[in-house]
């Protein structure tokens, strides 16, 4: 008996330590990831460079974004993708294919289709416009360093039962409040993607990644750098930017 | 006294001829049904291993080695390059006399706001309808021309994206250099071969349509060929190896004949194991009804051996004599049952049978197996070697049936005999 309120007693010991520890509660880490990724506008240069099974593929886009709801990409380069224009308002995609001169609107599932031959899907490209803290549920782990940066090290989990990413690791740089290393699995626990960010840039008071890599785990020696080679914020967007007919548009 | 033996057994099966006859019937019936049934077996692992060489496999196929690797996700661009040139070299070897080349890929399909995933097949629409009557298959709109914007798409999958034959449908793909690209093509007919996998996911196109959306230039992902003899197929394979060598891209081409098709591989001893099972229940039905019938007919004349017993037979002789009778019973039923089995199973493989009819339209779509498309109908596969055995299996049941009650005679003195009498 004694054994046993001895035990109780240590037990507690170490719940009041764990709890005492300088850790900020795992909601609000996700709420300021969230904040830090808001903007009203912004214009970006960037370009993708897909390796896949030792071959290097670049391609060159631009892009009009407002807020996390609205984005207007078009490929420049490489030839066959010159005039492909994306549309995305929230949850929905259209795609202009200028050798087709018609639009696919995508929904749903398949927006798990890569995007442009990527190794990012259309639904990692629309993700940002859902914030993380309505759709997971999450759990700081621990802490650890990531290339020098001290980071909480969080598991988060989906509230939503048909979520792609239904289990989420998150490297979040402590300081910043910005994800540096992400792996995202399936509900079975297999790892679909690895996410790293390797360049930041801060303008005006705001953490910004410009380069990130993306590896999808289910194709073969794959990866993808995104790499935003101009980034303006707040800047005026052309009126009828985010429309069907801009889609259209010679 | 042992030839005499053989006269009285001869007069002994005669002496109750309804007996016999029922005896003979059941040993013949039943070498007939194996005769039969092994061949129709036979006939249905032929049928689906054609019905797998014509539509996938081909006698001998050209590949791209990464391709075949990562066959499983359909990697676009492992490709066997410059079909021309390789159909050229492939032409002069002797005994080629087909050259079938294939593009597959997967591809979104959209029209309004209903989107699919489907797998596209581009080919030449002529010769792939001369090797598997794929117009036929066509229950709506027409079949395919040689080359131009069209495609024929399966019924199911035509359901699921809600359009008819003249819609218009919007194919995007990546291609080979990972740029996304899309065009518009015509539903010119709507396919149903009752092979669901087909009807839920295939659409076909024209090899040159299948080559611009790909952006791949003259070049295709199998080149299947067909031979004269499919037998020499690795002969013929290695003589394929020696004409490619000149090729600039020789390393990319790997030539494989069917014999060694992964595939086939797997699937063969798959349906062997099955078909033999099934094949193994029906010897087991077929040897029970022998023995049941063999059996009755010595029992019910323990009577009559008691009698001889005491007449002053000796032991052997009964023994030999019921042996002898069975051997005589055995012989002559399977013997009939060969002549009548064999000259009908080998009909069969002539005229084939009409499958369609016989299980009705609708069992079909059950059984989802690549057999139906081929074997509407199915046409046995009869030899000599099936004869032999089932004659074999007949008389060595029938003797087996009989030496439980020729044991049981040998223990058995007149009295007792006569009391077992049974009364049939």
């Amino acid at each position: 008996m004694k054994r046993t309120i001895l035990f109780t007693a240590l037990l507690g010991l170490l719940w009041l330590f764990t709890g005492a520890q300088d850790t900020p509660g795992a909601e609000d880490i996700l709420e300021k990831i969230d904040e830090n990724m808001v903007f009203d506008t912004a214009y970006v240069e960037a370009e993708m460079r897909i390796t896949i099974r030792n071959r290097l593929i670049t391609k060159t886009f631009t892009s009009f974004s407002q807020g996390n709801e609205k984005s207007f990409l078009e490929f420049l380069s490489p030839a066959r993708d010159r005039g492909t224009k994306i549309l995305k308002i929230e949850e929905i995609v259209q795609i202009y294919y200028p050798s087709a001169e018609r639009i696919l609107r995508l929904s749903g599932h398949l927006l798990r289709q890569s995007m442009m031959g990527s190794d990012f899907s259309y639904e990692d490209m629309t993700e940002r416009s859902k914030k993380l803290r309505e759709e997971y549920r999450a759990e700081v782990k621990g802490r650890e360093e990531i290339d020098g940066r001290p980071c909480w090290v969080m598991e988060l989990v989906s509230r939503l039962p048909k979520q792609t990413y239904f289990t989420r690791k998150v490297w979040v740089d402590s300081e910043r409040y910005l994800g540096l290393r992400e792996e995202l699995y399936a509900k079975s626990g297999k790892l679909l993607k690895v996410m790293t960010v390797d360049e930041i840039k801060t303008t005006r008071n705001r953490f910004y990644p410009v380069k990130v890599t993306l590896e999808d785990k289910l194709r073969e020696n794959s990866r993808t750098e995104m790499i935003i080679t101009r980034i303006d914020f707040d800047v005026p967007v052309p009126e009828g930017t985010f429309s069907e007919r801009n889609l259209m548009r010679k | 006294m042992i030839k005499n033996i053989f006269k009285l057994s001869w007069r002994n099966i005669w002496r109750n001829k309804r007996r016999t006859v029922i005896t003979f019937l059941a040993v013949a019936v039943g070498v007939m049904t194996l005769i039969f049934m092994q061949s129709y077996i036979n006939g249905i692992m032929n049928s689906a291993t054609d019905a797998m060489v014509k539509l996938d496999i081909g006698h001998i196929k050209l590949v791209n080695p990464e391709y075949l690797r990562l066959k499983r996700i359909m990697p676009k661009e492992y490709m066997v390059p410059d079909i021309d040139r390789v159909t050229a070299a492939v032409n002069r070897v002797k005994g080629v006399d087909m050259v079938d080349p294939r593009i597959r890929f997967n591809v979104l399909l959209s029209h309004g706001n209903d989107n699919e995933i489907g797998i596209a097949v581009g080919m030449d629409p002529p010769l792939v309808d001369d090797n598997i009557q794929l117009s036929h298959q066509v229950t709506e709109g027409r079949y395919l021309e040689r080359d131009g914007r069209e495609l024929i798409i399966g019924r199911k999958l035509a359901e699921k994206l809600n359009v008819a034959v003249d819609d218009e449908l919007l194919l995007i793909t990546t291609d080979i250099n990972y740029s996304s690209y899309a065009l518009a093509f015509k539903i010119v007919g709507i396919f149903e071969t009752g092979y669901s996998y087909m009807d839920k996911y295939l659409l076909f196109l024209p090899l040159p349509q299948a080559q611009t959306m790909l952006d791949c230039g003259n070049a295709a992902h199998e080149v299947l060929l067909f031979i004269d003899d499919p037998e020499r197929a690795v002969a013929v394979a290695g003589e394929i190896r020696t004409a490619l060598a000149g090729h600039p891209q020789a390393g990319d081409i790997e030539v494989i004949p069917w014999q060694q098709d992964e595939l086939l591989g797997e699937l063969v001893p798959m349906m062997q194991d099955i078909w033999g099972a099934i094949m193994k229940i029906i010897m087991l039905i077929v040897g029970l009804v022998i023995l049941n019938t063999m059996l009755m007919t010595v029992m019910e004349r323990f009577h009559e051996i008691g009698v001889m017993k005491a007449l002053g037979f000796k032991n052997l002789e009964v023994f030999v004599m019921i042996m002898v009778e069975a051997a005589y019973i055995g012989v002559i039923g399977a013997l009939v049952g060969g002549a009548l089995g064999g000259p009908l199973s080998a009909w069969l493989e002539k005229t084939g049978i009409d499958v369609t009819k016989m299980l009705g339209e609708g069992l079909m779509e059950k059984f989802d197996i690549p057999i139906p498309m081929l074997a509407k109908i199915l046409y046995p596969d009869f030899s000599l070697a099936i004869l032999i055995h089932a004659i074999v299996f007949g008389v060595i049941v029938a003797l087996i049936a009989v030496l439980y009650p020729a044991i049981k005679s040998l223990r058995m003195s007149p009295v007792e005999a006569f009391r077992s009498e049974l009364k049939v």
